[in-house]
């Protein structure tokens, strides 16, 4: 289960209304590689880590994701905040306004809401790792040009350090990829032998039937 | 306020692994010396608490990131007794910091000892509200 801490996992202190920005911020809250997504996959694929080190680091990643969407959605919240409805207007957040009005809703920065396909998920522990690492690259790339879109240093702080999060959370998935890499190959012949025995299994269940 | 972490109980503790200091790592967002990359030539931004509350909360931060950043290098080296022994120090650091910083100033977490006479969970601000200043 989960318990709520009452800070931030950084400080978050916006002091300008920007709406362009918090336009572009929000696919990293409800985008392909945002932090919603993110949170949700790794929580998803613990369940089927083959083993206690996979299990707890998609566990802490996870849990870790989850304190981001929360920085994310304060930094969204704070940049729209005290905007005017002409403001809002000319930000062309007038279609979120429609149906959000000020409230926050997950989407990438064209307006396309957040879909569960961004879970990736193969229940394949080789796959799953590599998705998990190539969403941290994504991550990573999208918050350079998140940086390179604004000059406002209360936002360019809080947006260095989650990509930051993004180089070290890669770096952990790749050790444990490598990991069960290494591990796989030595099991390999065995899985084969068995998974081959289960085939035979079948088929001959199959061509009894067939022929009752 | 600017000074907001000079405890001698992590100095003591710098020349092991290749850690940042539990501030450095906080505000770059990374422990591992060797796993930090820069973006361009942006600097990480160095906090400045503007109130003896603000200081003590960037405070405990900064420790509980620091264990969770080693946490997450535990689940894969779940073997280095050396990590594991400063991982203890960070989570032992943070129990104490957490339970001043409530005695202060009201609840971090709903089970806080100080919340012993009143529901105060809901009295503070809430941390996505910012700096009322």
């Amino acid at each position: 289960m989960f318990s709520y801490h009452k800070r931030l996992q950084y400080p978050v202190n916006i002091k300008k209304k920007d709406l362009r920005m918090a336009k572009y911020l929000v696919t990293q809250y409800g985008g392909p590689n945002g932090e919603l997504g993110a949170a949700l996959r790794y929580l998803n694929q613990k369940m089927t880590m083959p083993d206690n080190k996979g299990k707890s680091l998609l566990n802490d990643i996870g849990t870790e994701e989850l304190g981001h969407v929360e920085m994310l959605e304060t930094m969204i919240y704070q940049l729209m905040k005290d905007a005017t409805l002409e403001e809002i207007k000319e930000a062309g957040l007038d279609t979120h306004y429609a149906e959000h009005a000020k409230a926050l809703f997950p989407t990438d920065s064209n307006g396309v809401p957040f879909q569960t396909s961004y879970f990736a998920t193969t229940g394949d522990p080789l796959a799953d790792l590599s998705e998990d690492m190539a969403a941290e690259q994504k991550a990573r790339a999208v918050y350079e040009n998140l940086i390179d879109l604004t000059n406002d240093p209360d936002v360019i702080g809080p947006l260095l350090w989650l990509r930051q999060r993004e180089i070290v959370h890669y770096a952990r998935f790749k050790e444990l990829f490598e990991y069960y890499e290494k591990n796989d190959k030595e099991k390999d012949t065995m899985y084969y032998k068995n998974n081959n025995e289960f085939l035979t299994q079948q088929l001959n269940m199959m061509n009894s039937n067939y022929y009752m | 306020m600017n000074n907001y972490m000079n405890y001698d109980w992590y100095r003591a503790n710098q020349s092991m692994n290749n850690l940042f200091n539990p501030k450095d790592g906080f505000e770059k967002g990374n422990m591992f010396e060797n796993l930090f990359s820069q973006y361009k030539n942006y600097q990480e931004e160095k906090l400045k608490p503007i109130t003896e509350q603000e200081k003590e909360l960037y405070e405990l931060s900064a420790i509980s990131f620091a264990a969770h950043d080693l946490n997450l290098y535990l689940d894969t080296h779940p073997d280095d007794k050396s990590m594991f022994m400063l991982f203890k120090d960070y989570t032992n650091k943070l129990n104490s910091l957490v339970e001043e910083y409530e005695r202060k100033y009201g609840p971090l977490n709903i089970n806080s000892k100080e919340m012993n006479t009143s529901f105060t969970w809901e009295s503070d601000k809430w941390p996505w509200e910012g700096r009322n200043v």
